[in-house]
């Protein structure tokens, strides 16, 4: 029976059909397919996020490490150019009442570190100082039975001023920087800030 | 993300029968349409219409499947690579196949005569419904090459026919 071309065509076209093996074929494919698409999509975001993310961690955070970290040498350097210089001691005294009798103009009160009695260091006596344009107290300390003296700081912590500082009783460890050949040894401990020059025995 | 879409049966079916026009054996244009499904699979959602050739995933589809077969068959006899005289000066009319009536039984027959240039028109003229310009849109070729190609198709339809009447007549 003749019919329009087109119908012909269609219905000639029509007499070729897949298969119910290959349309599965065909749509497992897709199934195998899914799961990697899905992955290669999911990550690339997560991690334009995480470089962007290390970029303003690194550009924030480094001025502010670089900051404390400037701080410390700061106080180092001023703590070890003072211990060289050793000046006369204002009150020569191993007791800790007569220091705090002596230091009535500061503004905190001295006291006696946990730290330096590990160290068995006693001191032999004080003057007044500062520290980072804060008033402190500088202090002399020595091992009994030895010649070398230390020198030891101790002044008001203003976090402003000093930043962040190990704190003993949050169980920091001190932080040492070295200056002009001397370790000074930097921590917090009931309040104030300590600085203590390098012991030769440590 | 995940993937936004996939073929159902009929789509896939319409993909076959192209694959089919393509190559005229059925296994053949199995294969080719699985491999054209593997690649489009492979490609990212926002690679997949790079052109405006594709307006349509089908359309894409049909585009690797197309490519594949060229490529595959580039040098073989079922793809002709001598192209038509497109500037012979021939009054095509675009319905020029419109009023052709032809059995089923004959069109079987003529279409193993077809190369693989004329089945392709065929089919998105009368499967797709497509204009001259919108055939040579997705063949990429230029539209006075589809009417030359309908034209050459109604002489083939013609002289099967007035064969077919001797034959009967005889």
């Amino acid at each position: 029976m003749s019919r329009p071309l087109k119908q012909s065509v269609r219905n000639h076209l029509e007499s070729y059909s897949l298969a119910e093996d290959q349309f599965r074929k065909l749509e497992s494919l897709a199934k195998q397919a899914a799961p990697i698409s899905t992955r290669q999509f999911s990550i690339f975001p997560f991690a334009v996020a995480g470089v962007v993310a290390a970029f303003l961690l690194a550009f924030f955070l480094s001025p502010l490490i670089l900051d404390q970290n400037n701080v410390r040498e700061r106080i180092a350097m001023e703590v070890v150019t003072n211990h060289i210089k050793l000046k006369p001691l204002e009150i020569e005294t191993s007791s800790i009442d007569d220091i705090r009798g002596y230091f009535k103009k500061l503004d905190f009160m001295p006291v006696n570190s946990r730290l330096v009695d590990q160290f068995g260091l006693e001191i032999i006596g004080g003057r007044y100082c500062s520290l980072q344009g804060i008033t402190a107290a500088q202090l002399r300390v020595k091992k009994p039975g030895t010649n070398t003296v230390q020198t030891l700081y101790q002044t008001e912590y203003r976090k402003n001023v000093f930043k962040d500082m190990p704190v003993l009783e949050d169980g920091d460890a001190p932080v040492d920087v070295y200056m002009k050949g001397v370790k000074v040894r930097i921590w917090v401990e009931k309040g104030l800030l300590f600085a203590l020059t390098d012991l030769p025995e440590t | 993300m995940s993937r936004s879409h996939f073929f159902d049966r009929s789509e896939l079916q319409k993909l076959y029968r192209y694959g089919c026009v393509l190559c005229t054996d059925p296994d053949d244009a199995y294969d080719l349409l699985q491999y054209a499904m593997e690649k489009y699979l492979q490609k990212p959602d926002s690679q997949k219409f790079r052109s405006k050739q594709h307006d349509s995933e089908l359309s894409y589809v049909r585009a690797i499947m197309r490519n594949r077969f060229i490529d595959a068959y580039r040098k073989s006899v079922r793809f002709p690579e001598e192209s038509y005289d497109d500037s012979s000066p021939v009054a095509i009319d675009e319905t020029c196949l419109e009023d052709i009536v032809i059995a089923e039984i004959d069109l079987e027959i003529i279409w193993k005569k077809l190369d693989t240039f004329e089945r392709e028109v065929l089919y998105y003229w009368a499967i797709e419904g497509m204009t001259a310009r919108e055939i040579s849109k997705h063949i990429d070729v230029p539209r006075g090459t589809v009417l030359s190609r309908l034209y050459r198709l109604r002489k083939k339809f013609e002289a099967d026919d007035a064969q077919s009447t001797g034959d009967y007549a005889t």
